[in-house]
């Protein structure tokens, strides 16, 4: 029985894996004080392996077209275990919106409004995207088209802005770390912003040509590394030396922009970009949530759970971490390893059983 | 009726909302006080500092669109001073004697006093890089003597003597070039790296035909952080020419029959590289590239003559040259790396680099320095033959 | 313990005595109902009596005003008949002239000359010189149509009567309209009356598959609604979904389009129309023949245009007949324009009050000091001025001609420079508000959403700054994503994306270049072929007839 009724085209698909990556195209902070200036080696490296796990992750979907991922988890590993990895997976989204809600705010009060209490940012920026959940994933889709290209744009135009004030040797030194540093940054960027697109598995199928989204992910994640790659190569020939210091790399280089003295100072015009772009995501993930949790509960439709969970997003998020070093801490040192339980070793389980199952059944009919 | 109910609700919903949104963040223009200079001081105490902060007085500024009424009788502007211990909380003090709160993303200038810079800036330096209103591009000057005499000289142009003072250090390094302008930005990042040496330009008072005005004189190098000397007009050049950062100036040279000649310079680019020679000493390659143009001579010669002009661009090699030497022997005096020169040996030599870094001051004394300049002159202005020919 | 007891049973008991009460409701209206519809059936179409002293009499009781004539008259020499018209709504002379004086003057005929009998049939056939002529026997029918301004003819002997259409009223001409001036295109514009208005359609599109289908909708009002489509073009399913539309409304009157608007339209509480409309012909043949459908309501010269997309607000007749540079710059404009006219006091508010920093130093230091000694906060200042542009506006479109002119532009410059003088508001935001209401009125289809969208978003900027901004833009987005108009989204070209629509969005492409409709609107999407754009002729080519070669001269 379907809960959702929409369909959203391949294209859609693509421009909202697209907006949804964008977020950390701006705001991929975490990595800056460990890697400082070779991030941008270690973007590629990461790349390289989510494209091999996005593959698993389409696979999965392909494998049972039309079906999302508590449905699949019911088939592939019964019901008993099924429902608890969709537990799980519901679990994980949740946290994942609470997290990236709380960054965003944090963020926000840091550099430009630093005496609204949080609970004002979670609770508007919440009820927006409960607005946009409720009216179904074709709203956002419709909506992720304009934004991709609006934040698309806005990236580019800040990178040349940046032109005049780059330097190479800002590059240098090369690698300057052991390879454990960098096999630990290489980590962090692979599991937060670019695993996270575990959860399109929920989204894959309500696109109208189910088994051909293999293209639309692997173009969707290509595209969004390229506008991170070309961030953070801009950020690092500004900022150079400076940007393990600073709390927010994108955001100071971009503080220093000054084109004849009249588009100075545009760091709010980031500001709102990365407020789009969160939107986005904590949109896509609640909207998972929801989805999921109505799935499960063998709700006729999703619409009533979507007031309870962002009430309690809201009032956890506002006091997620009592301080903003906490978080950081967290989402150098702790965060990865839970993460890649999820992303990476659950849906590794379920493709293996989803192989093996397929190998039995092959031997069977064989015999 | 239903319909009309949940409006109802929501409407009251949002009413409550925004009742209990105070606006944290809405800060009226009129409750603002704009900060164009600031200046800290040694204070009378050991330990304490006292700072200045030069805030715009709205009222009294003659802005564009005024006829003239209303404005100009008074000053444009105020000058607030506390002392403390540390910057932040005498910020906050100012707010006993200002009626309105501080308010830098404005701030055009940042000036260490000579007894501050000579103690150590980086203990000031904290606030201002985290605050996030305070903004990196200020541009850092060093007080002869004191900052708050310097944001107290007016000057007849400008309203604000920190509006003056920016609008000369940016005039400055655009036409003269004898003295470096160092952003916020630049200074920590000169701070951040161990070996190279920090440098500020020098503000200081002198007698004008009318009152006091503030000049720009010289460069402050500082060590660490501490301030340990000065490089002249000349030798400020110099290190200059070889950072690249030369956008006009004038070379004065003589001809072979020794009248003087003024040049203007046009475009510099410079650039060095730096290598380790077999027996562990470092050489530096400063390659210089200068074009000019002829701006004024004193003689009667006739320049435009291909020896001449051959002449006179040699001259001009010599004198970059000889600035260059001024201030590596002087950067070499002071023990203060301003060039970074140790920066590119470990951008080049990242292995090596972790064994010399530390005794980078000795192997600085003894650099071997190689300056090739290619200097030309291009045009003549609008005569090429002197007003009174030979 | 016991009391609840007590009051729990009582409170069974009235439920049950609810539900028999509402049971037996229900049947005496089922009741009722089928005795009135049985009383309606037999009452629904009475007929005329042969006489024609009853039929008169039956008449006259019903309308009882004195504008209703019924003129007895005597033709053949013998028979009786009369004709029944309700004065101001018939052309009087050709009344006179093609029923009355055909008739009576066979009075003047010798009796040889006479057809032998003369029924009501063989009048309408051979005597009455009209060309618009039915027959009708139904009572009721007859009254309505004598209402809507036909003459009934009525004969004694006869159980029908002749219904001859000869309306004449008075009505405005056709002149420009007044709401959609264009620099260069026709000046045509829609009037009250249906059938002029049908009638200019049928002159921009001269093909068989336009078709008209008229309904009348409103109970005591029974005013004529007309869909308008091209067969072919326009999807069955939306006309289909057209006609149902219109069959759902149960009102009592309908006295202008907006009325039709107001029920058939998608979001009725959204703030954005879903139903389009216009005054001028030629846009809405244009619309027609892009596969959508019209509805034309008697008494009313502007016609709805369904289904409607957002990015129609912007684009106006007269982009097409110039030239696409010129157009599409225009175009940018327009959406430039409408983006100032709901930001422009919202994003002032939020920069002076929160981003002081986004400001340029020079521009900072004169708002300053334009702000000083002004006792209001900036969010007061801008609203108590949104709202007196608002006034002004009203005020001034219901001021008689002569006055209305001078007092908008005065009232407009005067009163806001004597407020700067009184330090009321500051000068900076008078220039912000005189932008925003100019903005506001280069996209007409949307100055009332966007005075809406404007005070919401000075609201949210003025509790929250950018974020606010931001956050009150992102819910207009959402909604808009969310909204459909007959099934087609709102955001059309933008929002599935669609490359052939993007054509015709935020700039025009040369009209040879655009060869598909609107993607999901017709049912078919090429328009033209792809050659027939112009170019000059290659060098090899032959040169076209008339060019005047340089040797010539």
């Amino acid at each position: 029985m379907k809960l959702e009724k929409g369909i959203i085209t391949n294209t859609q698909l693509m421009f909202l894996i697209i907006s949804f990556m964008e977020f950390m195209v701006l705001a991929i902070n975490f990595v800056y004080p460990i890697s400082k200036e070779s991030t941008w080696i270690a973007i590629l490296v990461a790349y390289a392996l989510v494209i091999l796990i996005a593959l698993g992750y389409t696979a999965i979907a392909k494998k049972y077209p039309g079906k999302n991922l508590v449905e699949i988890n019911d088939i592939a590993l019964g019901p008993f275990i099924g429902k608890i990895f969709s537990a799980l997976y519901i679990w994980f989204f949740f946290e994942y919106l609470i997290h990236f809600s709380y960054y965003f705010n944090s963020f926000w009060i840091t550099y430009i409004m630093t005496e609204t209490p949080r609970i004002v940012f979670v609770v508007f920026l919440m009820a927006v995207c409960a607005m946009a959940v409720k009216d179904g994933i074709e709203t956002i889709a419709r909506c992720s088209v304009i934004f991709a290209i609006l934040v698309g744009t806005m990236v580019i135009s800040i990178v040349v802005a940046q032109i005049s004030k780059m330097e190479l040797s800002h590059f240098l030194p090369i690698l300057d770390m052991t390879p454990k540093v960098f096999i630990q940054s290489v980590h962090i960027i692979l599991t937060i912003p670019f695993c996270d697109i575990v959860v399109f598995l929920m989204i894959l199928p309500y696109t109208d040509k189910n088994t051909q989204i293999r293209k639309p992910v692997l173009l969707a994640i290509s595209l969004s590394t390229a506008l991170m790659f070309i961030c953070v190569l801009a950020s690092t020939a500004v900022l150079g030396v400076r940007m393990g210091t600073s709390t927010s790399g994108t955001f100071a280089a971009t503080r220093e922009i000054e084109i004849a003295a009249i588009l100075a100072r545009v760091d709010v015009l980031i500001a709102i970009t990365l407020l789009i772009t969160i939107f986005i995501k904590i949109t896509v993930f609640y909207y998972a949530t929801v989805l999921g949790l109505a799935q499960m509960l063998k709700l006729r439709s999703y619409k009533p759970l979507i007031v309870p969970i962002g009430l309690i997003a809201c009032a956890i998020s506002a006091n997620l971490y009592p301080s903003d070093m906490e978080q950081v801490y967290c989402a150098q040192y702790i965060w990865p390893f839970n993460a890649s339980i999820f992303e990476i070793l659950l849906p590794a389980i379920t493709l293996v059983v989803i192989a093996l199952q397929s190998v039995w059944k092959e031997k069977g009919a064989a015999e | 009726m239903r319909i009309c109910g949940r409006l109802l609700k929501v409407v009251v919903c949002i009413l409550l909302i925004l009742g209990f949104c105070g606006c944290w963040d809405s800060r009226e223009l009129n409750k603002l006080a704009i900060v164009m200079g600031m200046g800290i001081d040694r204070g009378d105490d050991p330990g304490t500092l006292q700072f200045t902060a030069q805030v715009i007085n709205v009222g009294e500024i003659r802005t564009a669109g005024e006829n003239g009424g209303g404005g100009g009788q008074g000053k444009g502007y105020v000058n607030f001073e506390d002392t403390g211990n540390t910057v932040f909380s005498t910020i906050r003090d100012i707010t006993n004697q200002s009626s309105r709160k501080l308010y830098f993303a404005h701030n055009q200038i940042l000036i260490f006093g000579r007894s501050v810079a000579e103690e150590g800036v980086t203990k000031y330096l904290d606030f201002f890089l985290r605050d996030p209103e305070t903004r990196l591009n200020v541009y850092i000057l060093v007080a002869q003597d004191s900052a708050r005499d310097v944001l107290n000289v007016e000057s007849n142009i400008e309203n604000i003597p920190a509006q003056n003072i920016k609008s000369m250090v940016e005039e400055e390094s655009a036409f003269t070039s004898q003295t470096i302008a160092v952003r916020l930005y630049e200074f920590k990042d000169s701070l951040l790296v161990k070996t190279k040496a920090a440098v500020a330009p020098i503000v200081e008072i002198s007698q004008g035909s009318d009152g006091n005005i503030s000049k720009i004189n010289g460069t402050a190098v500082f060590k660490g952080d501490k301030l340990v000397g000065t490089l002249n007009k000349t030798e400020g050049r110099g290190l200059l020419w070889v950072l690249g950062k030369v956008k006009s100036g004038i070379i004065e040279a003589r001809t072979p029959q020794g009248s003087l000649v003024s040049m203007e310079t046009v475009r510099a680019d410079g650039k060095f590289s730096s290598e380790i020679t077999d027996d562990g000493k470092v050489k530096v390659t400063i390659s210089i590239r200068e074009e000019g143009n002829l701006g004024e001579q004193e003689g009667p010669e006739n320049l435009s003559d291909l020896s001449e002009v051959a002449y006179l661009e040699q001259q001009k090699n010599n004198v970059i040259k000889s600035e260059v030497m001024a201030a590596i022997r002087k950067a070499q005096e002071l023990d203060a790396d301003v060039f970074g020169f140790g920066e590119s040996i470990h951008h080049k030599y990242p292995k090596e680099w972790a064994a010399m870094e530390d005794n980078w001051d000795e192997l600085f004394q003894q650099i071997e320095v190689e300056v090739k300049v290619d200097a030309k002159l291009r045009l003549t202005g609008r005569i090429s033959v002197p007003a009174v020919p030979e | 313990m016991f009391r609840y007891i007590l009051k729990k049973l009582r409170f069974y008991e009235l439920l049950k005595q609810d539900e028999k009460q509402q049971t037996e409701a229900e049947q005496t209206s089922k009741t009722s109902k089928t005795s009135q519809t049985a009383q309606t059936a037999q009452t629904a179409q009475p007929p005329l009596s042969k006489s024609l002293e009853e039929n008169l009499k039956a008449l006259q009781d019903v309308a009882e005003s004195n504008d209703f004539v019924i003129r007895r008259f005597v033709f053949g020499k013998r028979i009786h008949a009369a004709i029944v018209y309700i004065d101001g709504l018939i052309d009087k002379e050709l009344v006179n002239e093609n029923v009355l004086k055909p008739l009576m003057r066979i009075n003047l005929l010798d009796n040889s000359e006479l057809p032998p009998s003369i029924d009501i049939d063989y009048v309408k056939d051979a005597m009455l010189f009209v060309g618009d002529i039915e027959a009708q026997s139904a009572f009721d029918e007859v009254i309505g149509k004598i209402l809507s301004g036909d003459t009934a003819f009525l004969m004694d002997g006869s159980d029908k009567a002749m219904l001859i259409s000869l309306k004449g009223w008075k009505m405005r001409g056709i002149d420009e309209p007044q709401t959609e001036s264009v620099v260069r295109g026709p000046r045509e514009g829609f009037t009250e009356t249906l059938r002029i208005n049908t009638s200019m359609i049928r002159r921009k599109i001269k093909n068989t598959d336009l078709k008209f289908e008229t309904v009348k909708i409103g109970q005591r009002t029974k005013t004529d609604v007309c869909i308008v489509y091209i067969k072919g073009l326009a999807k069955s399913e939306l006309i289909e979904e057209i006609r149902q539309r219109l069959g759902r409304i149960k009102t009592d009157a309908i006295l202008e389009s907006g009325y039709i608007e107001q029920y058939i339209e998608d979001a009725p509480f959204s703030i954005f129309s879903t139903v389009a409309n216009s005054e001028k012909p030629d846009k809405v043949a244009a619309k027609l023949l892009e596969g959508r459908a019209a509805i034309l309501v008697d008494g009313s010269p502007f016609v709805l245009t369904v289904p409607m997309v957002f990015l129609e607000s912007f684009q106006s007749a007269e982009d097409y007949y110039s030239r696409p540079f010129f157009s599409s710059e225009i175009r940018i404009l327009r959406f430039v324009a409408f983006f100032i006219s709901i930001l422009a006091p919202a994003l002032y508010v939020a920069m002076s009050a929160f981003h002081q920093e986004l400001i340029p130093t020079p521009l900072l230091l004169s708002m300053a000091s334009a702000h000083e000694g002004i006792p209001f906060p900036a969010v007061a200042e801008a609203a108590i001025m949104l709202y007196f542009l608002e006034i002004l506006r009203e005020a001034g479109v219901r001021l008689p001609r002569p006055i209305g002119q001078a007092v908008s532009i005065v009232g407009a410059l005067v009163i806001g420079q004597a407020a700067v003088s009184a330090g009321l508001i500051g000068a900076p935001m008078v220039i912000v508000i005189a932008i925003t209401a100019v903005s506001s009125f280069t996209v007409p289809a949307q100055t009332d959403s966007e005075s809406i969208i404007r005070i919401a978003l000075l609201i949210l900027a003025g509790f929250l700054g950018g974020f606010g901004i931001a956050i009150g833009l992102l819910v207009v987005l959402i909604h808009l994503a969310s909204l459909r108009s007959f099934g087609t989204p709102y955001l059309m070209p933008l929002a599935p994306f669609s490359r052939s629509g993007m054509k015709d969005a935020f700039t025009r492409a040369p009209l040879w270049d655009m060869i598909r409709r609107p993607r999901g609107m017709a049912q078919d999407d090429i328009r033209q072929d792809r050659s027939s754009k112009p170019s000059p002729p290659k060098d090899d080519e032959e040169k076209p007839k008339g060019t005047v070669s340089e040797g010539s001269l």
